[in-house]
């Protein structure tokens, strides 16, 4: 076997199974550490008490914010919300239900049954959707005064994270399907996306439903939450 | 120039153009006759199905047909008789398994190379 593919194996085989570890346990971490974080005299939240409200609360936030019209966050600013729900649609489904990353999985864990598989022609569509998404939250970053004044460097090492297994990804698909060289750029950007995730604020692939929770539970103790018909009274 | 000549060599690079024209085609054909693998139980919209090369594999396999057609010498693979949904691992785990011993042919990682959509698109206009 050549080097490359070499490569190619150890990427997509134990290589892989590493970066995913990493992922998972690194995701695990920040759960563990956020819940332990949690003080109630600090954040002046009784978040023993009021379970009734609490538990409800917790799953109406990560619900609400989950859905594009349902927060007034959301609403305030439909165009970008509607940019960031196609990108995060393609972020969220391509990676976990691609034929490809479908087979590996199950060939490197050794098991048979595995996550179902989407078409061709929907994975196509929902990758250049998210690469297009991408790109406009960079323009953005660099274009909108706000998000200028707050833009940093780990913001741009995040896009770059998501940005090159998409477009890598994409190419070998419509551009050059027979070349391993291009595979394994898209291996290795894959790979580094799993890698680096839970050190950056990709985290926030496991801290968005951290905080909502948090936030949901405070809203619900303290605040009523949904007694008050699930509409905060501003 | 005269018209003869003009002629003459229009038609010798005609010739040549279609000879290497021709060539082409022998090339792309250089390891026919190719071959579909079917009853997988993967939907086409999914991935298109399998196209390999009968002779290349027939080389690799030092002549020893059984490699492949296991049962018989019109089946292969086990495909008839295992479950659909083991259908696809099985057949994925025999033909990596024999392309990293043998250090020949796409890995696992390298899907299109299988599965292309260019020569199966080449294998149906041929059948028609």
């Amino acid at each position: 076997m050549s080097s490359l593919q070499q490569a190619i194996s150890f990427l997509s085989g134990t290589g892989m199974l590493i970066a995913l570890a990493v992922f998972v346990l690194g995701c695990l971490f920040h759960v563990i550490r956020y819940i332990g974080g949690l003080d109630a005299k600090k954040d002046r939240v009784a978040y023993g008490y009021h379970a009734d409200r609490s538990v409800p609360g917790i799953f109406a936030s990560i619900f609400k914010w989950l859905l594009p019209c349902a927060t007034a966050g959301w609403r305030s600013a439909p165009l970008t919300t509607f940019i960031f729900f196609c990108m995060h649609a393609g972020c969220v489904l391509v990676p976990l239900f691609v034929a490809g990353h479908v087979v590996l999985l199950k060939s490197a864990l050794g098991i048979e049954a595995g996550l179902p598989m989407l078409p061709l022609a929907v994975a196509d569509v929902l990758a250049a959707v998210t690469i297009a998404g991408v790109l406009i939250c960079a323009v953005r970053r660099l274009v909108s005064p706000f998000q200028k004044a707050l833009t940093s460097g780990a913001d741009w090492l995040i896009l770059f994270l998501t940005g090159a297994p998409f477009v890598s990804g994409f190419l070998v698909r419509v551009c050059c399907p027979d070349s391993a060289e291009l595979m394994l750029v898209h291996l290795v950007c894959g790979n580094l996306f799993l890698l680096l995730a839970p050190f950056t604020k990709l985290s926030h692939i496991v801290l968005f439903f951290m905080s909502r929770a948090q936030l949901g539970m405070e809203y619900a103790i303290k605040r009523g939450g949904q007694t008050r018909g699930g509409v905060f009274d501003w | 120039m005269k018209t003869a000549s003009i002629k003459r060599i229009a038609f010798s690079l005609a010739v040549l153009a279609g000879i290497l024209f021709l060539g082409q085609q022998a090339q792309a054909d250089g390891d026919a006759p190719f071959i579909k693998i079917a009853k997988t139980g993967i939907s086409a919209e999914k991935m298109p199905a399998v196209v390999l090369s009968h002779e290349a594999h027939i080389k690799h396999a030092d002549d020893d047909c059984s490699v492949c057609h296991t049962e018989a010498e019109d089946k292969y693979l086990n495909i008839d008789t295992l479950a659909p949904a083991k259908r696809q691992g099985a057949v994925h785990a025999a033909c990596a398994s024999c392309h990293i011993q043998k250090g020949k042919g796409p890995l696992l990682a390298q899907c299109s190379s299988c599965h292309s959509q260019q020569r199966l698109a080449n294998l149906d206009s041929k059948k028609k």
